[in-house]
């Protein structure tokens, strides 16, 4: 999204483009940059909540004994290789 | 109405190499993970396949499609998530027009966009591998699509508030690879460091397999997302494979420097750092700026990757290093 911001170019898509930073049009740049910072926040914060919640709930981490078994043999009861 | 039978042909072939891509991450990262734990990280992505067209099909193409912000006769939830007058795909038919592109059926932008909708939570497994339960994970898949996925595929693609504003995502640099990857990096914080760790990937071909297919289907993700076919489509055609290609080849060039040997795993992790991080911008570049971005990618990738490790942070099959830098990066 960044180098999107920096180097778009409306020449190659006369339709649907714009310009970048380079090409004369920072606010491009700045909604892209800005745009981003947001969405990388609001995913972190959200879903760090949500494995809070979803924990309550059911379990969301394996025991140690489970893990050395392997998860395929726990979960599944199948195994990749015999 | 005139149906244009060539974009019609077009986009379906799209969405099936899309479709593809689910299948291919479950060989990428199955490969990676160890002999005993190949099956739960590929039944992960697999059973996104089935979970998500079940919930897309009920409200999640609504959620991301109806309504618009500031569209005072079908208007949107504050611009955040679309309303609910397509749930169940009720008020559509195989003879609605696709309101951006008239010449096709609304239907094959319902399957298309359902592909990436699959694919897209699909990523995050790579993060937490070898230690999280299925049932869980069957709740994350659900309530990650619902309150992260959906709300941002709206925002910028469906007529949220951050496309009326002018941001341009092409084909998922925010709406796939950005949420996902800072999603990823959650997961780690919150579930911990894996307690048995793997000796090494258990079957570098399947990564390889695996790879092949991303790559392959990537043509559908970032050409299709034009929706339709015209000489945008070719430009993002190319410029995904230039960017795979000087990527794939920087990432080696720099193992091999710094790892003394040129590693096969590094080519193929490469190679998607470079498809991730064309993707937002694969329609709105030129194709000189498409191999900046491939080579500018790896070499940010890979020093993502190496601060994780200095970090210690367990993100196991480097999710946020390359989709979450890599897509939000270029």
């Amino acid at each position: 999204m960044i180098c999107l911001g920096l180097f778009a170019y409306k020449a190659v898509n006369p339709d649907g483009g714009t310009d970048g930073l380079l090409h004369g049009n920072p606010m491009f740049f700045f909604k892209e940059v800005g745009s981003v910072m947001v969405a990388a926040l609001y995913a972190f914060v959200f879903t760090y909540i949500m494995l809070v919640i979803i924990d309550k709930i059911t379990p969301v981490r394996l025991t140690t004994s489970e893990e050395e078994t392997g998860l395929d043999e726990v979960l599944h009861g199948e195994q990749a290789y015999i | 109405m005139q149906w244009d039978t060539g974009n019609i042909g077009f986009m379906l072939v799209s969405t099936s190499l899309v479709m593809l891509m689910t299948p291919g991450l479950a060989f990428f990262y199955g490969g990676l993970v160890g002999r005993k734990n190949v099956l739960s990280i590929m039944i992960q992505s697999f059973v996104s396949m089935g979970v998500t067209t079940v919930l897309w099909a009920i409200c999640g193409y609504s959620m991301c499609f109806s309504g618009s912000y500031g569209d005072a006769a079908n208007p949107d939830i504050l611009g955040i998530i679309g309303n609910f007058n397509h749930a169940f795909l009720m008020n559509m038919g195989p003879t609605t027009p696709f309101p951006a592109s008239p010449t096709m059926p609304l239907i094959v932008f319902v399957a298309y966009q359902m592909m990436f909708a699959q694919i897209t939570p699909a990523l995050i497994t790579g993060a937490f591998a070898n230690r999280v339960n299925f049932k869980a994970y069957l709740v994350f898949l659900v309530a990650w699509l619902l309150f992260v996925y959906f709300p941002f595929a709206h925002m910028v693609w469906g007529g949220g508030i951050l496309q009326k504003s002018g941001v341009l995502d092409f084909a998922g640099g925010i709406v796939v690879h950005c949420i996902a990857g800072m999603a990823a990096l959650a997961c780690v914080f919150f579930v911990g460091r894996r307690r048995v760790q793997d000796k090494g990937p258990h079957s570098i071909p399947l990564v390889a397999l695996g790879t092949g297919l991303l790559w392959f289907g990537w043509y559908g993700f970032n050409a299709g997302s034009e929706l339709k076919v015209d000489p945008v489509t070719a430009l993002a055609f190319l410029n995904t494979d230039v960017a795979a290609s000087f990527a794939a080849i920087t990432w080696l060039i720099i193992a091999w420097i710094i790892e003394k040997k040129p590693k096969f795993v590094g080519l193929l992790t490469g190679s998607i750092a470079g498809l991730a991080a064309v993707t937002p911008a694969a329609g709105y570049v030129s194709t000189a700026t498409a191999i900046l971005i491939g080579i500018i990618a790896s070499i940010v990738c890979y020093y993502a990757i190496w601060l994780k490790n200095k970090l210690d942070w367990d993100d196991a099959l480097d999710v946020w290093g390359v989709h979450g830098v890599g897509g939000s990066w270029a």
